[in-house]
């Protein structure tokens, strides 16, 4: 094989080496704590995901954390109510997400810009609200209990109650499929239309293309991949309450997607939340009441540093390593 | 309805309203939400408990003392933070983590339990046979007259006409000699010290704590979507509906009415998406 074919198909090498690696990864390290850690920050892969894909019709959404609590009480109830197995209760959860999503779509989807943001920063409170205070249904601030699943293959029976290492196969599963949608339909003609309908909404209106229609797929979408999170969040910790769902939630995944990269539809984001939730977690422990403080300045010292993400690295890195290679002194010319 | 909601709901509205103008002038003219506003409230509240409970210095001096130390952090923030990084979703992460940047501070300096601030005017007043607390009475004259006073500086002075031609026109302004930048600047550090005077007059009556600035922004938000972007107008009768709504209905229904109040601005937003008075966007 020549070169320049080794190259082009170079991204795609390395991103099979690292599904691999993310798959047997558990079985070279055996950490509890740090299985529970990329468990979480899998979850958060799919909340960010989520939030940049909403982000990429143009729309800035404050609320994707409401989407993670319809996902989360509709597969915990799913669950602990009407006894559904698991795979039912995760696609229930992001189907009714979905659903949600696609009637307050149709309506808040209407005014742009800031004040969708606004709205949405309303029905995130709004969620957090009826949580804290539907008691029959939601059970309040006590929450819902939800049984750990045994789920039986054939022969092959897994109870998820005796080890995290399920949990762990079927967020990575999860997070390549969204991000595999994600990515063909950034690359398919409907990420090209909804590309346009972020950067020149009237344009696009002119040449014929229906805005509130790929806003509305790309809302409704979003929504359906973070209320498949907020299911299985609810299940890896058997309990759901208002407090997973706060406005924080929602803030913690634009973090997520700057640090990683907004202009990258998948990778940003995926890179972002796992980079975010470790070190934050890791703070967690290490820091206790300093966290805070110092978890804003790193972002703040990240973003200053690169402000196009971690992402940009993948640009930055290889002229960096070039540059070491020159001969120092030798300024090149400038260009005519 | 008993006088003291009446008046309650007024000192949440003033709250509102000058925590919406300082937010509505940012925005107007740096074009970005500042999601640390309510951290500047924090600050300004934490400055009075310094000032004016620890240290015992005059009420008014520690309010104007709070505001410009609050103001001079804005300034900093503005002029060696945010106009380096310069693309504003970039710069609206930076105002999302400076939230946890002032809580953390401030959790270091002051601790996580909350503190009681003495009121400035103790006792009650009557008005026309009706008894009601001075200190609340006090709290909305002096939001009133900040009001007014922001209103004067932005409509009457030449400082204020240099605001608005740059937020109307950032590029024409510069042409005609206006600093855009220097005006950035200064407004951000009007707006943080307005968000300070807020927190400081509610602090007697509230708790001070390192994270009640959540609240008020949120409020702050929708009180100038309700009204209308970059309108102070607009930012005036937000505050005013929503205070009355946080405490009148909170008084006859009990904890739904938060409900209402989120729910009511979603409601205005679909029929009037540009605000009561604001002008439509494209």
């Amino acid at each position: 094989m020549d070169k320049a074919k080794l190259k082009a198909k170079l991204p795609l090498i390395l991103l099979l080496a690292f599904i691999i690696f993310t798959i047997i990864f558990p079985l070279i390290v055996k950490d509890r704590f740090l299985l529970s850690i990329l468990i979480e920050a899998g979850v958060m892969c799919l909340f960010a995901l989520g939030f940049a894909a909403v982000f990429r019709s143009g729309q800035f959404s404050l609320g994707q954390a409401a989407f993670l609590a319809v996902g989360g009480y509709a597969g915990a109830l799913l669950a602990s109510k009407a006894g559904l197995p698991f795979w039912l209760s995760l696609l229930g959860g992001g189907l009714s997400s979905a659903i949600v999503a696609f009637l307050l779509g149709i309506v808040i989807l209407r005014m742009g810009g800031l004040y969708f943001s606004i709205a949405t920063l309303a029905l995130g409170e709004i969620a957090i609200i009826i949580a804290k205070n539907w008691d029959s249904v939601t059970s309040g601030m006590t929450g819902i209990a939800v049984d750990a699943p045994i789920v039986k293959i054939g022969e092959l029976t897994i109870n998820f109650a005796t080890t995290k290492l399920p949990y762990y196969y079927i967020i990575v599963l999860l997070v390549i499929m969204a991000a595999l949608m994600f990515w063909r339909i950034d690359r398919s003609r409907l990420g090209t239309v909804v590309r346009s309908v972020a950067v020149a909404p009237v344009m696009s209106e002119h040449a014929g293309i229906h805005l509130m229609k790929y806003r509305v797929i790309m809302f409704t979408l979003a929504a359906f991949v973070t209320g498949v999170a907020g299911a299985f969040y609810v299940y890896y910790l058997s309990w759901v309450g208002p407090p997973l769902f706060s406005g924080a939630q929602s803030t913690v995944a634009l973090i997520m997607c700057v640090i990683g990269g907004l202009w990258s539809a998948v990778s940003g984001p995926i890179i972002g939340a796992i980079i975010v939730s470790y070190f934050g977690t890791m703070m967690q422990i290490h820091l206790e009441g300093l966290r805070p403080l110092v978890f804003g300045v790193l972002v703040i010292v990240l973003i200053w540093f690169m402000p196009n993400g971690l992402v940009e690295l993948q640009y930055r890195f290889p002229a960096w390593v070039k540059s070491l290679f020159k001969k120092k002194g030798k300024v090149p010319d400038a260009p005519a | 309805m008993p006088p003291a909601i009446f008046i309650d709901s007024l000192v949440l509205s003033s709250m509102y309203i000058l925590m919406a103008s300082g937010l509505v002038l940012v925005f107007s003219i740096m074009g970005i939400l500042n999601f640390a506003h309510g951290q500047f409230y924090m600050l300004g509240a934490y400055a009075i408990f310094y000032l004016f409970q620890q240290a015992g210095i005059n009420f008014f001096i520690s309010l104007a003392l709070s505001a410009a130390i609050v103001g001079f952090v804005g300034i900093l923030i503005e002029r060696y933070i945010m106009r380096p990084i310069g693309q504003p979703i970039q710069a609206v992460v930076v105002t999302i983590a400076l939230i946890s940047v002032f809580e953390g501070l401030i959790t270091l300096i002051a601790g996580p339990a909350p503190h009681s601030v003495t009121s400035a005017f103790p006792g009650n007043v009557d008005i026309f046979g009706v008894s009601l607390s001075s200190e609340r009475l006090a709290t909305v004259v002096i939001a009133v007259i900040l009001i007014i006073a922001l209103y004067l500086f932005i409509q009457r002075t030449r400082l204020g006409l240099a605001l608005r031609a740059a937020a109307q026109q950032p590029v024409a302004a510069g042409l005609f000699g206006i600093q855009v930048a220097r005006v950035s600047t200064l407004v951000m550090g009007i707006g943080c010290g307005l968000a300070a005077l807020a927190g400081g007059i509610m602090a007697p009556m509230f708790y001070v704590d390192p994270w009640i600035g959540g609240q008020p922004l949120v409020m702050a938000l929708l009180a100038i979507v309700i009204g209308g972007m970059g309108s102070l107008g607009g930012a005036v009768v937000g505050g005013i509906v929503l205070g009355m709504i946080g405490s009148m209905l909170a008084y006859y229904i009990g904890f739904w009415s938060q409900l209402i109040s989120f729910g009511i601005v979603i409601v205005i937003l679909l029929f009037r998406p540009q605000g009561l008075f604001g002008q439509s966007e494209k």
